[in-house]
């Protein structure tokens, strides 16, 4: 028998297919405007990769903002449980799960069974997420996948004091207008957005393992940065963005 | 539809109804808008008014924000700007009693930015057990009373304010049996038919809250069973998502709560000391200080007896008493072991949001 888990966020959808035992299969792709049909999609791409037809799926369970609108769903769970359980599943000895989104950031707290005991959650507003990191390196002409890793190559950090994107992003400009290395720059970014979620997360009682989850866990130089601000080692699996879609399928596989 | 329901779905309509509809509704009554807890309703009414609540409303056409800075609670700032647009021309004037600093504030700056629509005030004891809370809050009603005299022309006299006290008093037991029965009640159906004592005519409500308590559901569907705490009774839209997360409101701590109506007016001595005395009585809100009464301790003793699962915090963006207020209850939650959720409720509720959070708690204490 197979589970399935889609997980669709504010930017992307992803889907995790898993069997009684293991993981199957997953995909990601852009959410875009029309939630369903990205949910369809997502699901057939991870079905298609493991060779199966969607009939096969037992049972499907449907997680991320997104997640009212994904048709065939037997169940919706929010993305904040779903991640909790899916991190533990992936690592057993998880205690805190960091989930950076393309909208917003969440501290979970979850115990030996993988069960969330407390949450935060940033909303209001997008510096703290992925999409500053977009914005940014928009405004700076650079590629997003490589963003994290030119933070760390910078010798030293501007500091960025405003806390809001619009007004960050005129900041920058004005360092980008007095001939601040660019590294500097997006180093500086990355510091200003560790130090945001590091002080939300500091609301939890952080313990040891610390996971970084969600679609900004790929940036290197942040994962690093939230290191040194939380005084936590965090641990980034491959399966990073699809943690909450593995959560789900593991919901599904639950009944 | 049954009768019930056909109640139900009446009492729903007020929380958006317009002064103009209100008064075509209910012809022949003197609405008064008031703000807060602590007004004494009791001596509007004696004075031939109908005091309503001022809800807030979700649209805000931000004239407010030129008398009353960005970091007010839009409680407090949509009373303004719905005033300063004119939909509260009709009122009799508009009430407050001392509870907030925005509360304050908007009452200093109502007759300058408002002259049209008269303002009274009742500065209520923040101690209220001082030795001289009772006779200040008492010379503050009697002042009160006599403004009315003077405005209206008419004597308020003991007797029409014992009768106001009277109807009062049987609205509130009603009330405290509907808060008893809560958890029988959809949680949006119980905030409809709780916010509705502050919407319309008394005289016209209790009679319908009788009919509707005799026609509750045998039993209510919803867990886990939820406590709400917080300054007015909230948006809609909290008890909505509630709902439809599966959750049930068994208990309060709200300051329009069932604490507003824990305790009857006292009918037998002076009425206006009577008054007075009720007001320093109840379990104070936040912006008050009784050594005895604490609110963590009553919290706690709401979860016990409510049966609670857990406890969310409803807080205006902004409400400053609310914020420290939610220190202490929190202290006193996690020493309990009892879970809660803070919720930072908008003006305009960002409605997704709320409900990841709320869908998130549940599904963390549930099972």
């Amino acid at each position: 028998m197979y589970y399935a888990g889609v997980d669709v966020g504010a930017i992307t959808a992803k889907a995790a297919i898993l069997d009684d035992s293991r993981f199957v299969a997953s995909a990601v792709m852009a959410a875009g405007y029309n939630r369903a049909a990205a949910a369809e999609q997502v699901l057939a791409q991870a079905l298609q990769q493991a060779g199966l037809e969607r009939m096969a799926v037992a049972r499907l369970v449907a997680t991320g903002y997104g997640r009212v609108q994904v048709p065939q769903a037997d169940r919706t769970v929010t993305e904040i449980t779903c991640h909790g359980r899916g991190a533990h599943w992936l690592c057993p000895d998880v205690r805190t799960v960091i989930d950076i989104g393309g909208q917003d950031s969440k501290g979970i707290a979850v115990n030996a069974a993988g069960r969330v005991v407390d949450f935060v959650m940033n909303d209001k507003c997008a510096a703290g997420t992925g999409r500053f990191l977009e914005i940014m390196a928009h405004a700076l002409e650079e590629d997003l996948e490589r963003f994290g890793e030119l933070a760390l190559r910078a010798a030293r950090r501007v500091a960025i004091s405003s806390t809001c994107t619009v007004f960050a992003e005129s900041e920058i400009v004005t360092h980008i207008a007095a001939g601040v290395p660019k590294p500097e720059i997006i180093a500086g970014i990355h510091e200003a957005i560790a130090a945001r979620i590091a002080s939300m997360v500091a609301r939890l009682a952080v313990q040891d393992v610390v996971m970084l989850t969600g679609g900004v866990a790929r940036n290197v130089g942040l994962a690093r940065m939230l290191e040194e601000k939380l005084g936590h080692t965090i641990v980034v699996l491959p399966e990073a963005q699809i943690t909450g879609a593995i959560g789900a399928a593991l919901f599904a596989r639950e009944g | 539809m049954s009768p019930y329901d056909a109640i139900l779905n009446d009492l729903q309509t007020l929380g958006e109804m317009p002064l103009r509809r209100w008064r075509e509704r209910f012809p022949g009554f003197r609405p008064l808008g008031f703000m807060n807890a602590y007004l004494p309703e009791e001596l509007f009414h004696a004075a031939g008014f109908t005091p309503v609540l001022l809800l807030h409303r979700r649209e805000d056409r931000g004239q407010a924000k030129a008398h009353l800075p960005g970091f007010t609670c839009w409680v407090a700032r949509s009373a303004l700007d719905q005033a300063l647009a004119g939909e509260l021309e009709g009122l009799a004037g508009v009430a407050f009693a001392q509870s907030c600093d925005a509360v304050q504030a908007l009452a200093d700056l109502w007759p300058r930015a408002v002259p049209q629509l008269p303002a009274f005030y009742v500065a209520m004891p923040h101690h209220l057990a001082a030795p001289a809370a009772r006779s200040y809050l008492l010379a503050e009603l009697q002042r009160l009373r006599w403004r009315l005299e003077e405005m209206t022309g008419q004597a308020i006299g003991d007797e029409a304010l014992q009768a106001s006290i009277a109807l009062y008093n049987r609205t509130r037991a009603l009330l405290g049996r509907l808060h008893e029965l809560a958890d029988r009640l959809p949680p949006p159906a119980l905030h409809a038919a709780r916010q509705a004592a502050f919407l319309m005519p008394k005289e016209l409500y209790y009679p319908l809250l009788a009919q509707l308590l005799e026609q509750l559901p045998p039993s209510g569907t919803g867990s886990p069973r939820l406590v709400v705490v917080g300054s007015e009774l909230a948006d809609p839209s909290l008890y909505q998502v509630i709902a439809e997360a599966g959750g049930r409101v068994v208990g309060d701590l709200l300051d329009l709560g069932q604490r507003h109506f824990a305790l009857p007016v006292d009918e037998t001595g002076d009425p206006l000391q009577a008054l007075a005395d009720h007001a320093l009585a109840l379990l104070p809100t936040p912006t008050k200080y009784h050594p005895q009464r604490r609110r963590d301790a009553h919290l706690l003793e709401t979860v016990r007896t409510r049966q609670a699962d857990g406890v969310i915090f409803a807080r205006q963006k902004f409400c400053e008493p609310h914020g420290f207020d939610y220190v202490m209850l929190k202290a006193a939650l996690d020493r309990a072991g009892v879970p809660h959720l803070l919720i930072e409720l908008e003006q305009t509720p960002h409605v997704g949001q709320m409900r990841t959070r709320i869908e998130a708690f549940l599904e963390m204490i549930g099972a």
